[in-house]
């Protein structure tokens, strides 16, 4: 990194990184923070993780987060693998209609999103808010996004396995089990990664559709900024950032391991 | 059984139905048909007290006449041009950086990029906030070096609005242009070098045309959420500073006027969709491809 | 294989067997203990009065209560005291503004809440209006109808809401700061001297923030006079930009010295500078509005014997004074000023002659060409 360019690069570079780390770095380091207002250094404490910890409120909140991120995992891998698979392999009428409807979720703006779905529900559907209610959005934005992501490796599959295994006479299901979706599987969990954090930190959607009672840890920390107490939200952030630094350690200690 | 019989017809004529066939059911019942009741709703109006009138009228339309949200769609264009540019101007670099000097570090660089974006965007426009408003850390490190005698209200205006918007959209640019980057072929670098271009000429003239699918990609993953953007302003910004997001909220919750917030989001829906019409059309058939 | 489902399956159903054994109601066990109801009754402190056996009973089987609310006002200790006397568990919601509420209702009338905190009378009307109201039975809190006078007694019939306060649409200002010669005018707030740009909150509600500036230009706070709003809107598009924010509660942003005028409702003003003694509320001259805080109760409600439970222990005498005393609202319950200590009584007392500066609720401000002008004005003071 001798010429210029490159120290220019590397500064430019540097800087970048600093403006999107900073942030989430003082939120950490300030949830160790002994002040109530969480902006300033006063000390050393545990305190904040024990109050979030013993809150029952954030544990549901936590919980609710949890419960609705592994099932809209679940169902949008489950649902988009294969759809995946027969957007790939197919041609049909309304192929297209359907991968342009599926992009709809993802580039639309989540307040009409929400809205529309709000309004949906309550005045179309008649159905009550509630888990229902975002399980369905976040389902909904989860299986495009594992969509594009398995059509996307697809194109670089070798897919002549397949063919030989139909050509020796398995029927389609052993297939399926013992050759496509291993294949496939990378993208699967590529897209699992991608879905788990977007719905356990979605607030807009679920703030819409959520039902009476219904707080997600996202929405208890929304309205915990409006009211102000936010020393302890440097502690719940700080578990939004550890999570997956947490897990890409995982991955890089497995990938090791291989 | 008949029922079998029918079921390994219908399987035979249409191969596609059962991997497609849940994923069509959900989105026209989830995706399309709210998006519909959403435009039948834009064209009723309300009575008193929220109630929703099934009379049809224009008057949501013929309504966002008006300055103000003419102001605010006009404002949330601005921002979003200006901060998909932004996020370009620093992403290229970054991207630019990550390919070429990366070497072993590659994937971890392109990680520390990309990991904010699997936090909650709420949570990051909290952090963002809290070193931005008068007791954070900027002011704090200011007053001490003693630029400053008293903290700066740097919360609460425009400018940093468009920095919010920044930060929050910067990892969508960086990502497709380092695919794009990453994609190229070294020797055509190396034989425009040899051709005698300048490092700058050659990034014009070889390096930034290569990668047009790329930059194109990155400047659609950052303006298109950037329009529909609400948290920004409602967090960082201000009075005067509010986006069509905003408004759709503000007529859909605060006003409680649901026909006026549906024309508003269909409105904006309709801008989103011409320009990924025209982006489409414009990048080509491999780009879509590509981003599809 | 198979043998090893069976032997799962049957320790399955043997483990299924023992638990709802064990779980199951213990017979006799309740015979032995004294009529629940009738201990209710006799550990009621003086001057509280019993729901009936049939409200009591019920309440205890629901057992739960959900509570949609403004967070962090009303001290924990009424909820527990509550939850630990009759072992209901208490969930609450919280709600920022109170349009979010209002849209949330008229959107599914049967959203299931027992009961609403912190309402005015223009939400009560307009949640009664799309259907949400529930009955209220006045045997099932007999507190209510022994303690509130009967001209709020007519919003429980009406309304399905239970009125435990009054309130005034009112500014608190920071003492170390402001030094206005006006003061207690609306002026202070609504035409700030120019040090004060961007430093001033206004309430997130439109009908307080249109009424006030009303009030100021010497109208009713619920015009509908096409002029008399225009000249409020050009007051407001004044005083935008020397807006911060618009928040219902700004605590933060006070303790901190950054809103230093703040527009805030007369009790929440008392809280806040119990909180932090530079802030000091004031009851602009001019007057403002006549605000009733209610409770409401709506149709949707899965625990209804327990919401009437909940309210009939809030108007016990001393459960009431000690709410009044943290929120320091006046109260509408009239043996609870007597409870109060002395030195609170000038916040909790309504100023002689005040109430006549001020407007009861009037529906022309929140329905029709008063709601319309409003809502366009609220759009550019926003945006």
């Amino acid at each position: 990194m001798k010429s210029l360019t490159g120290k220019t690069l590397l500064a430019i570079a540097t800087l970048t990184y600093l403006f999107m780390w900073v942030p989430a770095i003082m939120v950490i380091v300030f949830s160790f923070s002994n002040d109530k207002l969480g902006v300033r250094w006063e000390g050393f404490t545990l305190r904040w993780y024990s109050e979030i910890f013993s809150n029952v409120a954030v544990r549901d909140a936590f919980g609710m987060s949890l419960t609705v991120a592994v099932i809209t995992v679940v169902v949008s891998t489950a649902v988009g693998t294969l759809a995946a698979y027969g957007l790939y392999k197919y041609k049909f009428r309304g192929r297209e209609a359907l991968r342009m409807s599926l992009l709809l979720p993802i580039i639309m703006p989540a307040v009409i999103t929400g809205g529309a779905l709000l309004v949906f529900f309550t005045r179309v559907l008649n159905v009550p808010l509630g888990y229902p209610s975002i399980l369905i959005a976040h389902i909904s934005f989860g299986t495009p996004l594992a969509i594009f992501i398995i059509l996307g490796r697809m194109a670089r599959i070798d897919w002549s396995l397949e063919e030989a295994s139909a050509d020796l006479g398995a029927d389609r299901l052993t297939t399926w089990r013992k050759i496509t979706i291993p294949v496939l599987l990378p993208a699967i969990i590529a897209s699992a990664i991608l879905i788990f954090p977007w719905s356990f930190g979605d607030f807009t959607i679920t703030f819409f559709v959520a039902g009476a009672g219904d707080t997600t840890l996202p929405i208890y920390v929304f309205s915990a900024l409006r009211f102000g107490e936010t020393a302890a939200i440097n502690a719940i952030s700080t578990i939004f950032v550890a999570l997956p630094v947490a897990f890409l350690l995982l991955m890089g200690f497995y990938k090791r391991k291989k | 059984m008949f029922l079998r019989e029918r079921i390994r017809e219908l399987l035979a004529k249409y191969p596609y139905l059962p991997s497609v066939g849940p994923v069509s059911i959900w989105v026209i019942l989830f995706v399309i048909a709210p998006l519909g009741v959403i435009l039948y709703f834009s064209f009723l109006t309300t009575g008193d007290f929220g109630v929703i009138l099934h009379i049809f009228t224009l008057e949501n339309y013929l309504a966002m006449a008006r300055s103000t949200v003419v102001e605010v769609f006009l404002r949330t264009l601005l921002f979003s041009t200006a901060i998909s540019m932004l996020c370009l101007l620093l992403g290229y670099p970054l991207a630019y950086f990550i390919v070429m000097y990366g070497g072993r570090w590659k994937i971890l660089l392109v990680f520390l990029v990309v990991l904010p974006e699997w936090t909650s965007y709420l949570i990051r426009l909290y952090a963002l906030r809290s070193i931005v408003r008068s007791g954070g850390l900027i002011n704090s490190v200011l007053l001490s070096l003693g630029l400053i005698s008293s903290p700066l209200p740097l919360l609460y205006n425009p400018f940093t609005v468009v920095v919010g918007l920044v930060y929050g959209y910067l990892p969508l640019m960086v990502l497709p242009l380092y695919a794009s980057l990453e994609g190229l072929d070294p020797s055509l670098l190396e034989a425009s070098g040899d051709l005698g271009a300048t490092p700058f000429r050659r990034f014009f003239t070889v390096t930034l045309p290569l990668t047009k699918g790329g930059v194109l990609a990155g400047i659609l993953l950052t303006f298109i959420p950037a329009i529909g953007d609400w948290l920004v302003p409602l967090l960082m910004g201000g009075p005067g500073t509010l986006m069509v997001g905003n408004l759709v909220f503000l007529h859909f919750i605060d006003v409680g006027n649901i026909p006026a917030g549906s024309a508003i989001g269909m409105a904006l829906t309709v801008i989103i969709l011409l320009m990924l019409y025209f982006c489409i059309r414009a990048g080509g058939k491999e780009a879509t491809e590509r981003i599809i | 294989m198979k043998r090893r489902i069976l032997a799962i399956s049957l320790v399955l159903l043997l483990a299924i067997s023992l638990a709802a054994i064990g779980c199951g109601p213990k017979e006799g066990v309740e015979q032995q203990a004294e009529d629940p109801y009738e201990e209710y009754v006799a550990s009621l402190p003086g001057g509280s009065f019993p729901v009936s056996p049939e409200c009591f009973g019920q309440a205890i089987e629901e057992g739960e209560l959900l509570i949609y609310e403004w967070p962090d006002w009303w001290p924990e200790e009424v909820y527990e005291g509550f939850s630990e006397e009759f072992g209901i568990k208490i969930t609450r919601d919280a709600y920022a503004t109170a349009a979010e509420v209002r849209t949330k209702f008229a959107l599914a009338p049967e959203t299931p809440f027992d009961l609403v905190c912190a309402m005015g009378i223009e939400d009560v009307i307009s949640l009664s209006k799309v259907g949400a109201a529930g009955p209220i039975n006045p045997d099932w809190a007999p507190n209510v109808w022994k303690y509130v006078p009967g001209k709020y007694l007519e919003l429980a019939s009406k309304y399905s809401s239970v009125a435990y306060h009054l309130f005034f649409t009112a500014y608190m200002y920071n003492t170390n700061y402001v030094d206005d010669p006006r003061i207690p005018s609306w002026g202070v707030l609504l035409e700030p001297e120019e040090q004060f740009k961007g430093k001033i909150t206004l309430l997130d509600d439109q009908f307080m923030v249109v009424g006030s500036a009303l009030k100021y230009l010497g109208y009713s706070f619920y015009s509908d006079n096409e002029e008399e709003l225009m000249e409020a809107e050009e007051l407001l598009m004044k005083l935008k930009p020397y807006v911060m924010e618009y928040s219902t509660w700004p605590l933060a942003l006070v303790k901190e010295d950054e809103a230093l005028i703040v527009h805030m409702w007369s009790g929440d003003g008392w809280f806040m500078h119990d909180e932090y003694e530079a802030i000091l509320p004031v009851l602009p001259s001019e007057g403002a509005d006549l605000g009733v805080g209610l409770i409401f109760h709506p149709v949707g409600s899965p625990n209804p014997a327990a919401a009437h439970l909940f309210v009939n222990y809030l108007f016990r005498p001393e459960v009431n004074a000690f709410l009044i005393e943290k929120i320091f609202y006046p109260p509408t319950h009239t043996a609870v000023l007597g409870l109060l200590p002395e030195e609170l009584l000038p916040v909790v007392t309504v100023p002689e002659g005040y109430s006549d500066k001020c407007d009861p609720f009037d529906p022309r401000g929140v329905t029709g060409e008063g709601l319309k002008i409003r809502t366009k004005i609220w759009e550019e003071l926003k945006s």
